[in-house]
């Protein structure tokens, strides 16, 4: 078990560095350094912690999706029933990548807010830098829940496509829905808003451990479904 | 051991083999005793299939011009071996059918075929 | 020699694939003995590549077993795969990769990875490290998957098509390799090709395969044995001729028709007569290539035999 699912992490870590670790690792640490250096050269950078981190995120979020476009590239995939590892540890090992990924999606967020902070005020304030930590990483990791799936299931280009479109969809179905409100109950929407504001307000400290904590479960739950429809897909497919 | 494997004469690879090692051994260029190539390395060598040698050297060993040993490889059987000599008289016997022919067609008298056949006999050490 | 009772390098029984398109691999049952060569022959499209892909896992068998080495190939895939080098008819690596990366891809993946056996046959190959897999022919692009899968001590070779679009040469230096490789009289080769030529002098067992179905497997002599070529004048093709003939090949000027050996003496025409000096026909022996012709002409007897 062990073996296999090493030997299939290592494979897609050939695979997404097939175009060599040069440019990957140059941008891994472009975004912090160029922090740093600004941070150093003007003092304030409050806006480019926030550019950093949705940098990082995205080619981090595609990194991982390079297995599979390399994979679908000429007859690799023949390769997947060659080597002496079963389907299962396959993708689980494709999982342990995106894992791999989230972690230094983690450690770049830390490194890019805690600069932040330090150049802001001088001090870390740990509390903050966590959320940012575990907001980064939730919404990752349910990015990612939807996508391998998809890119299972249809080509890259194609599971890209679909990704994109379910954005859009969930987007205006939120904006229908806030439209219908209006105009049915405009007053349902500023209560909704107040509501909200409120929470945040007057969110206390354990009010943000349990939102934390929720959001992890989330991502939690999003990762296993993500992977039990993961393998469905895979374990049914035919080379 | 001299083999040539033609593919283009329409007889049989294993035939030819067997041809070619029988006529080693009855012409003496294969000793008694001696062995002959293993299996696989003799099919490596003539780039033919393994089955194609087997066959050849069980249809000899059949035949008791060889003999398998089990373990060891294929070895020429000695001379003496009833088949062998079987093999040899016949071999003898077809050569005179074709001196007689010969001797009919140029109206050579039996008697002196006969000392022909002496002389041939002690041109020859025994 | 007993065949029978060496131990098998790979047995399949019974493998079925129905493929929604309409195609179905059909009951397919044979055993390649450990230690020779088998031929997998068959027109494109016979379900040869679906047979390895089958054997691969690669594809979902609807119906029967295969066991690899004695190992069932579903159920002990790990080490089947281990045991298993393959070389198909394109190269699997990813075209951006140097030799080099190739072989630091594929040497985690085995436990018995030979470095110094690669090297070797790189050297051998004429194969540079340096060079990217887009950068090399098809036929090195063939050598480089065949020195991965020597370089794991497999004992199995599963070869699909590996000849096609390669010349003379190159063939002639894969069948060299692979009756060195059975050589040591553990490893075996199961080899899938429409080039028959391949096949002729260094394969020791045929499985033919047409239309999904088995239709011979078995010594190769055996097989070319079982059949003639009997051909004759386009006004020779008697009834009887008709009537025997697996499958016959009509032109202007006479014919060629496939006869089972055995049935090689119902054949009138084969006989010289009174008052006639030739027979009008002729038998030869038929090539794996005639066999396959015309096992495949329309109308050929689609009768399955199993040596």
């Amino acid at each position: 078990m062990m073996t296999g699912v090493l030997r299939a992490f290592m494979l897609d870590v050939r695979r997404i560095t097939s175009q060599g670790v040069f440019s990957i690792l140059v941008l891994l640490i472009g975004f912090p350094a160029a922090i740093i250096l600004l941070g150093s050269i003007s003092g304030g950078v409050s806006y480019m912690p926030g550019a950093a981190i949705g940098g990082v995120s995205a080619m981090l979020a595609l990194l991982p999706l390079n297995a599979f476009t390399f994979e679908q590239q000429g007859q690799n995939n023949w390769m997947n029933g060659v080597i002496p590892v079963r389907r299962i540890h396959q993708v689980i090992g494709r999982y342990l990548v995106v894992s791999a990924c989230m972690l230094a999606l983690a450690l770049e967020v830390a490194v890019c807010v805690g600069a932040g902070m330090l150049f802001e005020s001088g001090t870390i304030q740990f509390s903050g830098l966590i959320i940012s930590v575990l907001a980064a990483v939730v919404m990752y990791a349910l990015l990612e829940s939807v996508l391998l799936p998809l890119c299972y299931r249809f080509t890259y280009q194609k599971a890209l496509l679909t990704m994109m479109l379910i954005c859009i969809g969930l987007g205006a179905a939120i904006a229908a829905v806030f439209a219908l409100l209006a105009k049915l109950a405009p007053a349902a929407i500023d209560a909704l808003i107040s509501w909200a504001v409120s929470l945040t307000e007057t969110m206390s400290g354990a009010g943000m451990i349990w939102l934390a904590l929720g959001g992890v479960v989330l991502a939690a739950v999003a990762a296993a479904v993500s992977l039990a429809v993961s393998l469905h897909i895979y374990l049914a497919k035919e080379f | 051991m001299k083999l040539i494997i033609s593919s283009v004469s329409g007889e049989p690879i294993y035939e030819q083999i067997k041809n070619q090692i029988r006529a080693s051994v009855l012409n003496g260029e294969l000793q008694a005793g001696e062995a002959l190539p293993s299996l696989r390395k003799l099919a490596k060598e003539l780039r033919i299939s393994v089955l194609t040698v087997t066959r050849a050297y069980n249809e000899l060993a059949d035949e008791g011009v060889v003999q398998n040993i089990q373990g060891k490889g294929t070895f020429v059987m000695d001379k003496g071996n009833e088949l062998m000599r079987n093999q040899l008289e016949s071999q003898a016997r077809e050569s005179l059918a074709e001196a007689v022919r010969a001797a009919k067609a140029a109206d050579i008298p039996l008697a002196d075929l006969e000392t022909m056949l002496t002389e041939e006999y002690q041109k020859l050490p025994s | 020699m007993t065949i029978d009772q060496s131990p098998m390098a790979l047995s399949i029984t019974g493998a079925t694939k129905h493929y929604d398109s309409g195609f179905t691999l059909d009951d397919i049952t044979f055993d390649l003995p450990v230690g020779y060569i088998m031929g997998l022959i068959g027109p494109n499209g016979a379900g040869k590549s679906t047979l390895i892909k089958l054997i691969l896992n690669m594809i979902h068998r609807d119906a029967g077993e295969i066991r690899v080495l004695g190992l069932d190939n579903i159920a002990d895939e790990e080490t089947v795969k281990e045991n298993l080098g393959v070389v198909f008819d394109s190269s699997y690596f990813i075209e951006t990769w140097t030799v080099n990366k190739v072989e630091r891809a594929m040497a985690p993946m085995y436990l018995a990875w030979d470095h110094a056996a690669f090297d070797g046959y790189l050297t051998r190959f004429g194969l540079d490290r340096k060079k990217r897999v887009k950068e090399l022919s098809r036929g090195m692009q063939m050598k480089l998957m065949l020195a991965v899968a020597l370089s794991h001590d497999a004992k199995l070779l599963v070869l699909d098509e590996p000849t096609s679009g390669l010349d003379v040469l190159a063939r002639d230096e894969l069948m060299d390799i692979l009756q060195n490789y059975i050589a040591d009289g553990e490893s075996s080769v199961l080899f899938s090709t429409h080039i028959t030529a391949d096949l002729e002098r260094a394969a020791d067992f045929i499985t033919y395969i047409t239309r999904g179905k088995l239709y011979f497997t078995g010594p190769k002599d055996e097989f070319e044995e079982s059949f003639r070529l009997v051909k004759g004048g386009p006004d020779d093709l008697a009834p009887d001729v008709k009537g025997v003939a697996v499958g016959i090949h009509r032109y202007e000027t006479g014919f060629d028709a496939l006869v089972r050996t055995e049935d090689l003496d119902k054949l009138e025409g084969l006989k010289a007569e009174e008052g006639r000096r030739w027979a009008p026909l002729a038998a030869e022996p038929a090539s794996i290539d005639d066999i396959i012709r015309l096992t495949n002409v329309d109308g050929a007897v689609h009768a399955m035999e199993v040596a």
